[in-house]
């Protein structure tokens, strides 16, 4: 592993070249995320205060494109800590149930705290994400460490359950409406005053990147984790802490995106290796400009209408994800 | 009589076996030695039509192995692989039975019956006739696999590391049966076995690999020099003789 | 036939005559041939649930899984959507039974075989890759019929939310009929290999070594079994989790790895459970929830439970 770390992820230099293009091409797509849209935006307009276009830019175009980035980042980051932490390189949020955990809390919240605001939502959402991936990741991953494949299809089978249970309870209460927002994944509905919670994501970053060291180490093994006099089991507490928080805030503010958490850090660990210390920045880079892409995409392709950046992030996703299976399985 | 002429055999990229030729012959205990990754076990698995062939040709009694049809193959070699672990709710006598599939297709007559049982007294097992596959031990487990084989009442015998996980008793066991398979049955065993001494006591005829190539081929008599074991293993012998058995020290020279 | 499996045909039978007795004016011929046809539904797809899980769980060597696993509810549920964008609600092919029923069979098959057949060379070794590709497959479609959701006229996505959930509703005889034909050809397709099916369960090496077509018999299963499960689906809607705990309570009880028994016993637990949780829906829920709706949960409860008892050990 130490090997082909050193080969894969190169000098200083070039990795801080590559860095700083990662960066370039983040800084343009947020622009190009700024610029589209149904109302045309002209710089010159811009700074003309009192305008409808900044009041549009403001409110809307801003939050969006912040919400993107943060969501993509975050859930990139989310899905390298469950690798690392179910040393499983197809285990990811969209693979251990931990998406379905965060709408069933989110259906909870609205069961049982109807008047409550996002902070209670979200923090019902994530005690259940806490507690529903700890079963799973915890508990599977160390009794079938050696099958790379089974362990992902127990942790489908199991989000499919969750699911149902979301379903029926929503349809038992009549809340199923309520809960389709939070279904499909969509940044139309980032506006100024709703979009805040995800700016929780930047404190969270910071902290992983704190614990990354760790976590490549736990990555290794429980053995291996004890033995350099690391608690195991409080790394893997604060790692799953940390997804499920930022599952559940994206869930919140943006809905379910599936697939970029599973296939963004299988790409960086394809080329950059698996030091999760030093791709942390490049893992988060590639998250967002990959939502950032699709987002966009799903904003010209029925233009003047919408596509959900979910639908387009899941088929492509899905797609890639597929792909890579199938080259794998041979 | 087994003839292998100028096989070959590739992983991707990769060469297991370059050119091998080789005559087995019927009747004696036949030990394949040699390093990790020599190409042994593939070796094996492709004698038994578990593996391709990319080149070259394999005969069993004169005949192509592509030649045989699946059933007919099937009660005239057979293959214990290396690990054996069933998750199953099988008996033990159930699991030997298998053993005469290849003849009754699932329908026991009294003679395969009576074969079983046969098979299961001498692999000691009878007491353990009623118990289920998954609650036995290890070696017991082995045994029962070997009964199995016994049962499947082949000329040919390929046994691919069957000293694996084994304590020292249940080893001696083993290939003592072997050799009684091999004497008073007139089969032929071919094992592969990493503890050069049980090869050197027990086999016949002794094959050594390395890198996909065969080293030597030839009664274990010849074969037992330090040189020939230097260059196949790259570790220093010593051969000690004691009356009827000998023992390879390599543990401390 | 062991003593623990006499009681549990006895139950059988007492459930069949509650079944279509309880509470029955046997005069009333609508009443009565309506319980006839979902009792014989039941009877169909208990033989399909209990076969196609038993000898997929043989193949992949691994008794937590199912083949219906591989997205079928979500693409029977898409291609409903679809469906309906594209031909409306009064479409021939909605509303008549027998055709919606051949066309989701035939749609779950095509799905099944490109799954087994095209993506490897060697299906059974590849066995987990391909449950993984059909439950990623499931998410994808899953998402797809959200989105098409949204564009659907709220009272045509009453038919859709129909679809969801299983039920009995959608079945008659012309379908019930088709099923069973079909039904019968595939297990006489089948017959000639039944044998075999025990030697599948010691694994390749020693199935070959015993002189059985390993790789042949195993495809020849999986082309079965994904009829019968496309069958299942069609008749009576999605049945995701039923087959693993049918074949967890099959294996607790059976004492045996015959197949010939297995199967027998499996087919009379998952009709007992099929039929128990039919009648509480008809008498004491009146119809609330969908029978998918109740053994799903209660299989899904009992994966969690394979889960949770694997963790103590």
């Amino acid at each position: 592993m130490i090997q082909s770390l050193r080969i894969v992820s190169g000098t200083g230099y070039k990795r801080t070249i590559v860095f700083a293009l990662l960066l370039l091409c983040l800084g343009l797509m947020a622009c190009l995320s700024l610029a589209v849209g149904v109302e045309p935006i002209s710089l010159k307009n811009l700074w003309t205060s009192g305008a409808q276009e900044t009041e549009l830019f403001l409110i809307s175009r801003i939050p969006r494109t912040i919400t993107l980035i943060l969501t993509g980042a975050g859930l990139s980051i989310s899905g390298v800590i469950l690798q690392q932490l179910s040393q499983n390189k197809f285990i990811s949020p969209t693979t251990s149930g931990t998406l379905d955990s965060a709408k069933l809390g989110i259906l909870f919240g609205l069961l049982f705290f109807p008047q409550a605001g996002m902070l209670t939502k979200l923090i019902c959402a994530v005690v259940f994400c806490f507690m529903l991936t700890a079963v799973f990741t915890v508990s599977i991953s160390h009794i079938v460490k050696r099958n790379l494949v089974l362990i992902p299809v127990l942790g489908v089978m199991y989000g499919y359950i969750l699911n149902a249970l979301t379903n029926v309870v929503g349809v038992q209460f009549n809340i199923i409406q309520n809960m389709e927002s939070w279904m499909v994944g969509n940044f139309a509905r980032t506006l100024k005053g709703q979009y805040e919670v995800i700016y929780l994501l930047i404190p969270l970053f910071i902290v992983c990147y704190l614990y990354a060291h760790r976590f490549t180490i736990v990555g290794l093994g429980r053995d291996f984790t004890t033995n350099v006099g690391i608690s195991y089991r409080g790394v893997v507490n604060v790692g799953i802490m940390l997804t499920s928080i930022t599952v559940s805030t994206t869930v919140l503010t943006v809905g379910a995106i599936p697939f970029i958490d599973l296939v963004i850090p299988n790409l960086v660990s394809l080329l950059h290796g698996d030091n999760v210390h030093k791709n942390l920045p490049f893992t988060a880079c590639y998250g967002a400009i990959t939502l950032l892409v699709c987002d966009i995409i799903g904003r010209l392709i029925i233009f003047p209408y919408e596509m959900p950046s979910s639908m387009i992030v899941g088929s492509l996703g899905a797609l890639v994800f597929l792909l890579m299976l199938i080259k794998k399985g041979r | 009589m087994i003839e292998i002429n100028s096989l070959h055999k590739k992983y991707g990229q990769r060469t297991i076996l370059k050119d091998i030729n080789l005559k087995i012959p019927k009747g004696k205990l036949v030990s394949l030695i040699g390093p990790n990754g020599a190409g042994k076990s593939t070796l094996l698995s492709i004698i038994a039509r578990l593996e391709k062939i990319d080149q070259g040709s394999v005969k069993l009694d004169g005949q192509e192995l592509s030649h045989y049809a699946l059933s007919s193959f099937s009660t005239k070699l057979s293959f214990l692989k290396q690990q054996n672990s069933l998750d199953l709710k099988l008996k033990v006598a159930e699991l030997i039975a298998f053993g005469r599939f290849p003849y009754s297709k699932g329908q026991l007559n009294p003679r395969d019956i009576e074969i079983v049982n046969e098979a299961m007294e001498r692999m000691n097992l009878s007491h353990l006739c009623d118990a289920f596959i998954d609650e036995i031990s290890g070696g017991e487990r082995q045994r029962v696999f070997l009964a199995m084989i016994i049962a499947q009442d082949t000329d040919y015998i390929l046994l691919d590391e069957p000293l694996n996980n084994l304590d020292m008793k249940h080893a001696v066991e083993i290939m003592q049966i072997a050799t009684r398979l091999v004497r008073e049955f007139n089969k032929t065993v071919i094992m592969v076995v990493h503890d050069i001494n049980f090869a050197a006591n027990y086999s016949d005829y002794m094959i050594g690999m390395k890198a996909g190539e065969i080293v030597f081929m030839d009664k274990t008599d010849s074969i037992m020099g330090e040189g020939i074991l230097r260059s196949l293993f790259d570790i220093d012998f010593r051969i000690i003789k004691d009356g009827s058995s000998l023992l390879c020290n390599y543990y401390k020279i | 036939m062991s003593k623990q499996v006499i009681p549990l045909y006895f139950t059988l039978f007492l459930f069949v005559l509650l079944f279509v007795f309880f509470d029955a004016q046997i005069d009333n011929e609508f009443i009565m041939i309506g319980r006839l046809q979902r009792l014989f539904a039941l009877v169909l797809v208990s033989m399909t649930i209990a076969y196609s899980t038993l000898v997929f769980q043989t193949i992949s060597g691994n008794k937590i899984l199912s083949p219906s696993l591989m997205g079928y509810e979500h693409l029977f549920v898409l291609l409903q959507v679809v469906l309906l964008l594209l031909f409306g609600g009064n479409s021939v092919l909605l509303q008549s039974k027998v055709w919606s029923f051949l066309l989701s069979t035939t749609v779950m098959v095509i799905y099944s075989f490109v799954l087994y057949f095209c993506l490897f060379r060697k299906p059974n070794k590849q066995i987990y890759y391909i449950l993984l590709i059909g439950l990623i497959l499931g998410i994808f479609f899953n998402t797809s019929t959200q989105f098409l959701q949204m564009t659907i006229d709220p009272d045509e996505f009453a038919y859709v939310q129909s679809a969801m959930f299983s039920s009995l509703g959608r079945i008659s005889i012309h379908t019930l009929l088709l099923a069973f034909l079909l039904m019968v050809l595939v297990f006489l397709y089948l017959f000639r290999y039944f044998k075999y099916l025990d030697i599948l369960s010691l694994g390749r090496e020693y199935a070959l070594g015993l002189g059985v077509d390993y790789d042949k018999v195993v495809q020849q299963q999986l082309f079965g079994i994904s009829i019968l499960v496309a069958i299942s689906t069609a008749l009576i809607g999605p049945i995701t989790f039923v087959g693993i705990f049918v074949s967890g309570i099959t294996y607790r009880i059976s004492s045996t790895a015959k197949h010939r028994s297995n199967v027998s016993l499996a087919i009379a637990i998952s009709f007992i459970l099929l039929i128990c949780a039919q009648f509480i829906i008809e008498h004491i829920l009146n119809y609330k929830h969908s029978l998918s709706v109740l053994i799903n949960l209660l299989g899904g409860s009992y994966f969690v439970f394979l889960i949770l008892k694997l963790l103590r050990k």
